[in-house]
This record gives C-alpha cells, sequence and structure tokens, in this order.
C-alpha cells in the first residue's frame, strides 16, 4: 500500500515502519479493537501523506531532489527475477503512475484503496474520515477519467 | 413505466453500476442482469481494474526490512537493572549532591546582624523624615498656617457658631434662633 504511492521501496519501508512504531505507541487510544484494520490504514495513509509532503518540500528547496521513480534498476534484482520481468514491474509501475497522475488528489487516494488495496468503500469511508457518498462521487470521477486513458486500456486488453 | 429492454445503459451509467450497482435505476440494474452485451463490457471494465490490482500486488518488491516492535517497556524494567549498576548511580548521586547542597545552604544562611550599622541607618531615616516635615512647613505660606492653626485663637466661638450652627443647640437653651446662618 505505501509502495504504491511513493514508489520507492527504501522509502516504502521506512515508512512502514514508523506507521507499526506509531500504531504501536498509539495502541492504548484504539478505544474500538474491532477497528483496528481501518485504524492501521488510516495511520498509514496520513504518514503516506505526510511523507510525500516532506520530500516535496525538501526537494522544492533544493536539499532532497531524488524523485520516486529513479530508484537505480538493480535494487528491484533482490529475489532474483529474470530482466524481462524487471523490465515489466518497472513499466508497470511507470504506466501506474501515469494513469493516477491524471487524476486530483482525492480521486488518486480513493482509486488506489479501491483497486490496489482492495477496500470495500465502507472503509474507504472510514479511513479518510469521509461519507460514504463521497467516496463515490470520488471513485465515479476518477472512472471516468481513467476510462478512455489509454494505459488502462491497454491494461484492458492484456487482462 | 419500464424501461424498453433494447435500450443500453451509457458507459458513465456502467461505471455507475461499478461503483455502487444499488445506485442505477431499477430498470438499468434489470438491464444489467439481462442483457449479456452490457454485463460482458461491465465485466469488462472491471476486470481491468481488477488486473491492476494484481499486477500492483505482484509487483511490488518484497521488503527487506522487518519491522519488530520496540522492547516493552514496563515496571520491572527498572528492577531489571543489575544492582551494582544502580548502587553506583546513587552513590554518584550522593557524591555530586552533598557538596551541591552544602554550598547552596551556606550560600542561603544569612549573616549576623550589623547592631551599630543598623542603629546608623534608623537615625539617618529619622533625621530624614524631619527634615521631610519642616520642608513642608515652611514652604505653606503664612496666612495657610493661620487658617490651619486652632480657631479659637482667631475667631470667637460666637461668631463660628453663628457660621457653623450646631443643631439641636437652641432646644437645649429654649431660645429662638435670630441669624439663621449666613444664607
Amino acid at each position: 500500500m505505501v509502495y504504491f504511492r511513493l514508489h520507492s521501496k527504501m522509502d516504502a519501508e521506512d515508512v512502514t515502519q514508523e506507521v507499526f512504531l506509531q500504531a504501536f505507541r498509539k495502541l492504548a487510544q484504539l478505544r474500538e479493537p474491532h477497528h483496528f484494520r481501518t485504524w492501521l490504514l488510516r495511520i498509514t495513509v496520513n504518514q503516506t501523506r505526510d511523507f510525500l509532503r516532506k520530500r516535496r518540500l525538501l526537494s522544492w528547496v533544493g536539499i532532497g531532489s531524488r524523485e520516486p521513480n529513479e530508484e537505480p534498476l538493480e535494487q528491484h534484482q533482490d529475489h532474483g527475477p529474470d530482466g524481462m520481468e524487471v523490465l515489466l514491474r518497472k513499466e508497470f509501475w511507470e504506466l501506474l503512475k501515469r494513469l493516477v497522475g491524471a487524476l486530483s488528489r482525492w480521486e488518486r487516494e480513493v482509486f488506489l484503496l479501491r483497486y490496489l488495496d482492495h477496500m470495500p468503500i465502507k472503509d474507504i469511508a472510514a479511513v479518510l474520515n469521509k461519507s460514504d457518498s463521497t467516496i463515490k462521487t470520488h471513485l465515479y470521477r476518477a472512472l471516468t477519467k481513467v476510462k478512455n486513458d489509454p494505459v488502462f486500456l491497454s491494461i484492458c486488453e492484456g487482462a | 413505466m419500464t424501461e424498453p429492454r433494447d435500450k443500453h445503459p451509457d458507459l458513465n451509467e456502467l461505471l455507475m453500476g461499478i461503483v455502487d450497482e444499488g445506485a442505477l435505476p431499477l430498470a438499468a440494474r434489470r438491464h444489467l442482469r439481462e442483457c449479456s452485451s452490457c454485463r460482458a463490457e461491465k465485466e469488462r471494465f472491471e476486470a481491468g481494474l481488477a488486473q491492476i490490482g494484481r499486477l500492483a500486488s505482484a509487483y511490488v518488491p518484497k521488503p527487506d526490512r522487518t519491522v519488530s516492535p520496540p522492547a516493552k517497556q514496563s515496571i520491572t524494567h527498572f528492577f531489571s537493572v543489575p544492582l551494582w549498576k544502580m548502587a553506583l548511580t546513587g552513590a554518584l548521586l550522593v557524591l555530586l549532591g552533598v557538596p551541591l547542597f552544602l554550598g547552596l545552604n551556606s550560600r542561603k544562611s544569612p549573616s549576623p546582624p550589623n547592631l551599630t550599622a543598623l542603629l546608623r541607618e534608623m537615625s539617618e531615616d529619622e533625621r530624614f523624615r524631619g527634615e521631610i516635615v519642616s520642608l513642608g512647613q515652611s514652604v505653606l505660606p503664612g496666612l495657610f498656617l493661620d487658617l490651619t492653626e486652632e480657631p479659637d485663637s482667631t475667631f470667637e466661638e460666637g461668631f463660628m457658631e453663628y457660621v457653623v450652627p450646631i443643631p439641636g443647640a437652641e432646644d437645649v437653651s429654649g431660645e429662638g434662633r435670630k441669624g439663621g446662618g449666613v444664607c
């Protein structure tokens, strides 16, 4: 989930670690244990958003100019996939980035939570602290933008 | 009134059906159930979205790092410190604390009062007060000083009674007042 947003393995691991540490520290504040998953995902979304904001700020002031997709290709070879798979993987993330890049912030967030994190509308609403109808509106708008995107059409053909 | 069966929903309606099928009108829902081409179109779109999710899950690099929770800190953690460490810390605190405490105390304790200096200071204060009083009296003009002195020395008592009548005085004497005051 974090990697879908950051496109950097190292950053995703950092943020994931921070998410679990924060969750561990604030576990006592969780009033309803059956909402643990939603609570954890909300922490994740907030942490990821904060990280992106910091990265953008640092990039803006010129301290850190590393873009998420600038990760060297060799890093993807940690688990020994062949060259073709590495290329496919890289191509997929670039296409996905382009696909969701056309969406607004909330449309992108809802789209990712719905189709990449496989969350139902109700859970997305709880995580983003919005109503179900707002989530449906954002999702509908996202789909209307995605429907004619050549990237999406090529994925549909491959499905 | 029902929609004709051959009216296919447009793509936007299909998208609405993907987001929330319950939000579609009853006729459109029925049409989606019965029309194989519309259903196929909707399923094709849904399959594309599902494919994105599948590929994303498959192409996420596996994490190298494992996240482990920090060691639980409880009250037993304090007692798990070796005894020699606690003793050493205590001894250091005593060594540092005692001189500090003594130093602060010695600084705070007041020196015995010097009686001669105190008496001299009191006499100076008294002289200073006297100077202030005499200065105030000499500054005032003579007329003011006359007015502020005892009235008996300047004005007769009968005149003062005429100017400022004492209430009930005539009742006591049984005589009516002739003057009636200034006004």
